[in-house]
C-alpha cells in the first residue's frame, strides 16, 4: 500500500439497549490506501454497518465509540473531531453511498436543488447557476444520458440504478478523497449492479480515490476489491489481498462463507 | 402431458401513473414443468417473472392463454374446485416474515392448509402432522407455540416451507425464497428444498434473479426479459452456450467469488439503463 488515507485502530462500539450493553464492534483495525478499494465482508449482525457509522460519527446517543485513533489523511483524528465539524468531513472529505438510494435522496426536492443544498451546506459559495453546471457534469460522469432531465426531476421518477448513480454523483461532487459505500448494489438488478460497480471502480482508478466497500456479496468483493477484511461478531477474523483471502482462506469462518453456496452435486448431501 | 403447462399466457396491467403506458407483464409465455423437476425462471425487476409465478397458481387471472395442472385448465374451475386444487399447488414467498401472520402461532400458521384442504382430520391428527412438518424442515416440534417474530429469518423461511408442503402438493412455486437471507442460511434453505424435493417428488418453479442460485438448484432455466421468455434450456447448456443476447448479458453480469475468474460486463443493446 502506498499512502494510507484512512487508518482505524482499535475501533469499538458499545450500544446500550434495554437488555444491557451490546458490544457490536470489538476492536477493529482497518487501513484504506490511496487508489484502493477495501472490502469489508460479513453476514447480518457482524457489525460491518456499525463500523462505518462509527467512523462517520453517525451513531445515536445510545452508542459509545472508542478507538486508539480514526485517522483521516489531511484532516486528523475523526474520533476527536467535534460533531459540528464532522458535518463538514462528511460530504467534503468522505462521501457516503448507502444501500437504498431513495433513503438518501430527498423526495420533495428536485435533484438540482439537492446538488445546490450540498454546496450550501459546505459553504462553497457556489452560485445556483454554477451548481447546475457542476451537477450536469457530475451526472454525465456517472453515465446518465440526459442529465438536464434528471436534474429537473425528482427521486421517484428514477429507477433504482439511476437513483444510485445520482447518489454517487452527489457523494463525489465535492471530491472527497474517501468514498464509503454500504451495500451500494444490494437490491439492484445484476446487470445494473455490474454497471454501478464498474462506475465506482472507474472513479477509484482514474482519480486515485479510495473506497471502503461494505457488502455481504462475495462476488462483488472478489471482482472489485483490492484487499478484504472479513468480519464476524464484531471482530476481524481474516484480512489480506482479495486473491489470498478468497482463493486460499485461512480462517474457518471465511472458508465456510466462501463455500456457502454449495456445488450442485453437493446439494443433495447437505443436511438441511 | 406435463404436470404444469402454460400456453401463450398474457397479462397487462394498467399503468399506475395517469396517462402512462400499460405494462405488458406477460407477452405470450409458454412453458412446461415436469413432475419432480425444477424449472428456474430468471429475470430482472420488471421482467414479469413474479407475475408468471402468480399466474401459474391462478393467484391472478390471465388476459389470455391457459395454465393447466395435470391437464386441467385452472381458469375453467369453479371457486370451490380451484380451492380443492390448491392443495396440490403451493407457494413459498420471498419475504418470510411478511408472509407469516405476526399474531398467529407457528403451529396455527402451518395447520391452516390442513384445516382448509383436509377438514376431515381431527385436531389431534392435525397437531401430529404439524409437528412432523416442522421437524421435516428442521424445526423442533415446540416451535409450534411460538410467534413468527420470535424466530430468525432462516427459521421463518423454514416455517414457510412447512406450510407449503403440509398439504402434500406436487407442485410448489418458490418466489425468490432465499434472496432476503444471509449466505450461509441461504445454503441451508436451498439444501432443505432439494432434500424435500427428492423425498416427496415435488416439482418446483423457482423464480429468481440470482444466477448463482439457479445454477445450483435447477434442471432447466427459462430466461425472461420484458414479459417474454427469450430462452429455455437445460441448466448446463444455458451456462455453456447461451443463445440469446440478453442471456449472455445476464451471464456476463455474474460476479464470481473467485477473483481469478475476471468478469467483463457486456451491455445488452436493449438494456433499459443504457437507453434510459
Amino acid at each position: 500500500m502506498t499512502e494510507t488515507v484512512l487508518d482505524v485502530k482499535g475501533l469499538t462500539v458499545d450500544i446500550a439497549t434495554p437488555d444491557g450493553v451490546v458490544h457490536a464492534v470489538r476492536g477493529i483495525d482497518l487501513q484504506v490506501g490511496r487508489g484502493e478499494i477495501l472490502g469489508v465482508v460479513g453476514e447480518s449482525g457482524c457489525g460491518k454497518s456499525t463500523t462505518i457509522k462509527g467512523i462517520l460519527g453517525l451513531l445515536g446517543p445510545n452508542s459509545t465509540v472508542g478507538a486508539d485513533h480514526i485517522e483521516l489523511a489531511g484532516h486528523g483524528d475523526l474520533l476527536r473531531t467535534p460533531a459540528k465539524k464532522m458535518r463538514h468531513v462528511r460530504g467534503r472529505r468522505i462521501g457516503f453511498v448507502a444501500q437504498n438510494p431513495f433513503g438518501s435522496l430527498n423526495p420533495i426536492y428536485s435533484i438540482e436543488r439537492q446538488f445546490h443544498e450540498l454546496q450550501k451546506a459546505h459553504g462553497t459559495k457556489v452560485s445556483k447557476k454554477e451548481s447546475r453546471e457542476i451537477a450536469l457534469g457530475m451526472l454525465a460522469g456517472v453515465g446518465i444520458v440526459n442529465p438536464a432531465r434528471v436534474l429537473d426531476g425528482y427521486a421517484h421518477q428514477l429507477s433504482g440504478g439511476m437513483a444510485q448513480r445520482v447518489v454517487i454523483a452527489l457523494a463525489t461532487t465535492l471530491s472527497p478523497q474517501l468514498l464509503i459505500a454500504d451495500e451500494p448494489t444490494t437490491g439492484l438488478d445484476v446487470t445494473v449492479q455490474a454497471q454501478i460497480m464498474d462506475l465506482i471502480s472507474g472513479l477509484v482508478r482514474s482519480e486515485q480515490r479510495s473506497v471502503l466497500l461494505v457488502t455481504h456479496d462475495l462476488g462483488v468483493i472478489a471482482q472489485y476489491a483490492d484487499r478484504v477484511v472479513v468480519m464476524l461478531e464484531g471482530k476481524v477474523v481474516e484480512h489480506g489481498s482479495v486473491t489470498d483471502v478468497m482463493v486460499d482462506p485461512q480462517h474457518e469462518y471465511t472458508q465456510k462463507l466462501i463455500s456457502s453456496v454449495p456445488k450442485r452435486e453437493e446439494l443433495h448431501d447437505v443436511i438441511g | 402431458m406435463s404436470l404444469v403447462e402454460v400456453d401463450q399466457a398474457s397479462k397487462t396491467f394498467a399503468s399506475r401513473q395517469r396517462g402512462g403506458d400499460p405494462v405488458h407483464a406477460l407477452r405470450g409465455v409458454s412453458l412446461r414443468v415436469e413432475a419432480g423437476e425444477t424449472l428456474a425462471v430468471i429475470g430482472e425487476s420488471g421482467s414479469g417473472k413474479s407475475t408468471l409465478g402468480r399466474a401459474v397458481l391462478r393467484l391472478l387471472d390471465l388476459d389470455s392463454g391457459a395454465v393447466r395442472l395435470d391437464g386441467v385448465d385452472l381458469a375453467g374451475l369453479s371457486p370451490k374446485e380451484l380451492r380443492a386444487k390448491r392443495a396440490d399447488m403451493q407457494i413459498v414467498f420471498q419475504e418470510p416474515y411478511e408472509s407469516l401472520n405476526p399474531r398467529m402461532s407457528i403451529g396455527a400458521i402451518v395447520a391452516e392448509p390442513l384445516q382448509i384442504h383436509r377438514s376431515e382430520l381431527g385436531s389431534s391428527e392435525i397437531r401430529t402432522r404439524v409437528k412432523a412438518a416442522l421437524e421435516r424442515v428442521g424445526l423442533s416440534g415446540n416451535t409450534a407455540s411460538r410467534l413468527p417474530g420470535e424466530l430468525s429469518g432462516g427459521q421463518q423461511q423454514r416455517v414457510g416451507v412447512a406450510r407449503a408442503i403440509i398439504s402434500e402438493p406436487r407442485f410448489v412455486v418458490l418466489d425468490e425464497p432465499t434472496s432476503s437471507l444471509d449466505l450461509s442460511i441461504r445454503a441451508q434453505i436451498l439444501a432443505l428444498l432439494a432434500e424435500i424435493q427428492q423425498d416427496l417428488g415435488l416439482a418446483y418453479l423457482f423464480v429468481s434473479h440470482d444466477m448463482h442460485t439457479v445454477e445450483k438448484v435447477s434442471d432447466r432455466i427459462a430466461v425472461m426479459y420484458l414479459g417474454e421468455i427469450v430462452e429455455t434450456a437445460p441448466t448446463l447448456d444455458l451456462f455453456r452456450s447461451p443463445q440469446h443476447a440478453y442471456t449472455r448479458t445476464l451471464l456476463s453480469a455474474r460476479l464470481s467469488a473467485d477473483p481469478r475468474e475476471k468478469h467483463a460486463y457486456r451491455a445488452f443493446e436493449g438494456d433499459r439503463e443504457v437507453t434510459a
